[in-house]
């Protein structure tokens, strides 16, 4: 079977006053390539720092992460880095765009990182925004565009390196109901095009439309449905 | 990622946030004005001093001037000072003095044996009558000037006056023509001015006295530089009262036009006898030029170039001797009738009381040059005596004084050995000077220096320890700045960091981001404070030029008459040594003392970035 990502028994614990506070608890799952998977659950059930272990950003006390077959915490941080830089796309609920550049500047962002040609990245940055709808506000810096837009560059800007899978936190938390439509029908068609989407969310929505919903509960796996 | 990229990231937030950029760019703006602006004047302050101070010091405290101790306190003043050898210094005390080691030369300031020296273009409307002539070496004269002082014919004389003879005597006679004033001892006037100098009084001149002296108001600045003719030798006019004393009151008596007429006819008949009356009383005249001007107190020496007062003096001799006619002058009759200058075969001294005598009405009459007044005992009734221009009367060189005739030698004085109440001389090096005053004073001449060294060298070291101090509280201050200003910018940027970290830029990459914005905003400051430092500097140059101006009046020019000039525009120089040590100190310590928070920066967890979400 083709995987894009593996999770296999994965925990992590944490020390909070003195007290072992357990976060994940063996968890294990499996996503093909091309699958979408929300992930919800109540605030603190672990849908954040699932995400994190998943991505590399924070390291699991005990069980692996595997991206396309490569594990995910091995290496050190350049490896890492460059890991995320190329095979993850990130989506942020606070979107954090930088205030110093334009749209399209923060979509190019992650390819000048990856060494991409300067032209190159303007062009793809340019058909990002395009993508998401954004063709006429390329060159606007963020403080002129609406939330919506702002979290759509945000997408465009996950996208950048042509990532396999994208990961999102709560990318529709802060939207309203017209903007989270949009990033919700953009996400669908970005799915569509085979990258694998997994996020984290509140949103009811998601677990209508996505195919695989996953509910975390107090660090475990309540249920799975894929 | 190329540095490239980092680069324009860091251009456009600087474009972004110019006024967070500032918390780097403004002190390091200021800093390197400060830099510049105070280590180049500093720097400059240390170059004037150097030239004008310590090149004053190195100069001058290889000369000293020794003179004769004349007590001022005295009755009659120092104008009256008698001729005796023992207040003169003679040949020996030359032998002495070069005998001491480290003195190079030395010679005796010696008085210029000429009378009735007077202009009358140097002050506006007064004659001044010049006292105390000296002749002087050019070396010695470096005390009191920095021109060239040698004698060129054809050219303006220097000379170097002194403001303590700035004197004139007028007469005031309120319509009367008799005047008895009680007689007090009287002080020395004070002529020492500052510019403008109030009137004074001398002994003669009591309130009621008719005759005045009064001080002649100058200013320093128009008087240097001047050039102005005087008038050597030729009769004195007749003097138009008599002075009576009697019990504590001198009676002054104004002459009749007849009176006068009289005692001109008297002189004119005596002097014809052996002289061209005409010729006898045709002055020589010179054209001056002011070089230096003396104004301390216990100095009332006029100098004049040593090799121009053999000149002057041969023609004044010459002028005496062309005068003559073939009528032998009685011996006895020589410097008793006629008074000169008399001549032992080696020294000269003079029959009046001074050659150049203060009031150069004096000669006539019986008294000498000083001003009228008659000895206890003595009217002014005695058998009329001439001061006679240019007269040298041989002297048996016996030690008797023998009067044996009249010399006809005009270069006289030029062979003479010279006499003075001063010696010149050179020393070595300003390192020997306190060993010169002590073998000195070891040798019987009292001299005490007023030359305080240490204080100097205390000042030069003092700048020295300042220009290094603040080389090192402006790095000291730099680090503070560039580590203060980037740890701010670090702590602002955590969420983005952790962002960029995110989305997988490197640790190294971050270091480099955060380094080279030190760097740009660093490069920034410093082309801003650079070129305003540059501006400053010299706008500051005029108030540093006023400044130490006003300190060199107040410090070493009241130890020296004469204070090497410094170029204008050293207080426009930049110290560039300094702005090189300063500008690759920045660039080294923005390069290592960035790294410190660009560490902090790299080290952040990208995790912070999504916390809070």
């Amino acid at each position: 079977m083709d995987y894009i990502l593996q999770v296999k028994k994965v925990s992590k614990k944490y020390k909070d006053k003195g007290t072992e506070v357990t976060a994940l608890s063996n968890i294990s799952f499996d996503l093909k390539k091309g699958d979408d998977l929300a992930i919800i659950g109540p605030s603190g059930s672990g849908k954040t720092t699932l995400l994190q272990i998943m991505s590399g950003l924070s390291q699991p006390t005990s069980g692996e992460v595997l991206i396309k077959g490569e594990q995910v915490h091995k290496g050190g941080d350049n490896k890492i880095s460059e890991f995320r830089n190329k095979t993850i796309g990130f989506v942020f609920q606070n979107i954090y765009l930088q205030d110093y550049f334009t749209a399209k500047e923060n979509v190019m962002l992650p390819m000048l990182i990856n060494n991409v040609p300067r032209k190159e990245a303007k062009k793809r940055a340019e058909e990002l925004l395009e993508l998401v709808g954004l063709k006429d506000r390329m060159n606007h810096k963020p403080n002129k565009l609406s939330g919506g837009e702002e979290q759509r560059v945000g997408i465009a800007r996950a996208l950048a390196n042509n990532p396999e899978i994208l990961m999102a936190d709560e990318p529709t938390a802060k939207l309203d109901k017209d903007n989270r439509d949009k990033v919700l029908e953009i996400l669908q068609d970005i799915n569509k095009k085979g990258i694998s989407i997994i996020v984290i969310t509140h949103d009811d929505a998601f677990s209508k439309i996505f195919k695989n919903v996953m509910r975390l509960e107090l660090g475990k796996i309540k249920n799975i449905n894929f | 990622m190329r540095i490239l990229s980092l680069l324009q990231i860091n251009a456009f937030k600087l474009r972004q946030h110019k006024v967070k950029a500032m918390f780097l760019i403004l002190p390091v703006s200021i800093l390197m004005v400060l830099t510049i602006v105070v280590s180049s004047q500093v720097a400059n302050f240390k170059s004037a001093a150097d030239e004008s101070i310590f090149g004053t010091i190195n100069n001058q405290a290889t000369l000293i001037n020794l003179s004769k101790t004349v007590d001022f306190t005295a009755n009659r003043g120092p104008q009256q000072q008698s001729f005796n050898s023992e207040n003169q210094f003679t040949g020996s005390d030359i032998d002495k003095i070069t005998a001491i080691s480290n003195v190079t030369s030395a010679s005796i300031n010696s008085q210029v044996p000429v009378t009735n020296v007077k202009t009358t273009d140097l002050f506006a409307d007064k004659t001044y009558n010049i006292s105390n002539i000296n002749e002087i070496d050019k070396y010695s004269a470096s005390l009191y000037t920095q021109e060239d002082f040698t004698y060129t014919e054809g050219q303006a004389i220097p000379i170097i006056l002194n403001a303590n003879t700035f004197m004139e005597q007028t007469e005031n006679w309120n319509g009367q023509t008799s005047i008895a004033v009680t007689f007090n001892r009287g002080t020395r006037p004070n002529t020492r001015s500052t510019g403008t100098s109030a009137p004074n009084q001398d002994p003669l001149s009591g309130t009621n006295s008719p005759i005045k002296t009064q001080a002649i108001a100058y200013d320093k600045s128009t008087l240097i530089g001047k050039t102005f003719t005087v008038t050597v030798g030729g009769l004195s006019a007749i003097q138009d009262y008599t002075i009576t004393q009697a019990s504590g009151t001198l009676t002054f008596t104004k002459l009749t036009a007849d009176e006068i007429n009289t005692k001109l006819a008297t002189e004119k008949t005596d002097i014809s006898k052996y002289w061209d009356y005409d010729k006898l009383n045709t002055p020589q005249t010179y054209t001056f030029k002011v070089v230096g001007l003396i104004e301390s107190q216990g100095d009332n020496k006029t100098y004049i170039p040593a090799d121009f007062a053999d000149v002057v003096v041969n023609k004044y001799v010459q002028n005496q001797l062309s005068a003559r006619n073939t009528t032998d002058i009685p011996t006895t009759d020589l410097n008793s009738t006629y008074r000169g200058i008399t001549y032992d075969g080696t020294q000269l001294t003079s029959t009046s009381n001074g050659f150049g005598g203060f009031g150069g009405r004096g000669g006539r009459g019986g008294f000498g040059g000083g001003a009228n007044m008659p000895r206890p005992g003595e009217n002014q009734t005695s058998t009329a005596s001439y001061n006679i221009p240019g007269l040298v009367i041989s002297l048996s060189a016996d030690g008797q004084e023998t009067v044996e005739g009249v010399s006809t030698d005009a270069d006289v004085y030029k062979n003479s050995v010279k006499t003075g109440t001063s010696i010149s001389l050179k020393i070595n090096s300003v390192y020997d000077r306190s060993q010169v005053v002590k073998d000195l004073n070891t040798a019987g001449y009292a001299y005490q220096d007023i030359n305080n060294l240490d204080v100097f060298n205390n000042l030069k070291n003092t700048l020295s320890s300042i220009s290094t101090g603040l080389t090192i509280s402006f790095t000291i201050l730099s680090i503070a700045v560039i580590i203060f200003a980037m740890s701010k910018f670090v702590s602002d940027s955590r969420k983005e960091i952790g962002i960029f970290r995110a989305i997988g830029m490197k640790k190294i990459h971050i270091i480099i981001m955060f380094t080279t914005q030190a760097l740009l905003y660093t490069a920034i400051g410093f082309i801003i404070g650079g070129g305003l430092g540059i501006i400053l500097n010299q706008a500051s140059a005029s108030f540093m030029n006023s400044w130490f101006d006003s300190l060199i009046m107040k410090t070493i020019k009241q130890t020296y008459n004469v204070v090497n000039a410094v170029d204008t525009s050293i207080f426009t120089r930049l110290s560039w040594q300094t702005i090189e040590y300063y500008s690759i100190a920045l660039l080294v310590i923005t390069l290592v003392i960035s790294l410190i928070p660009a560490l902090r920066a790299s080290s952040i967890s990208p995790v912070e970035a999504i916390k809070g979400e």
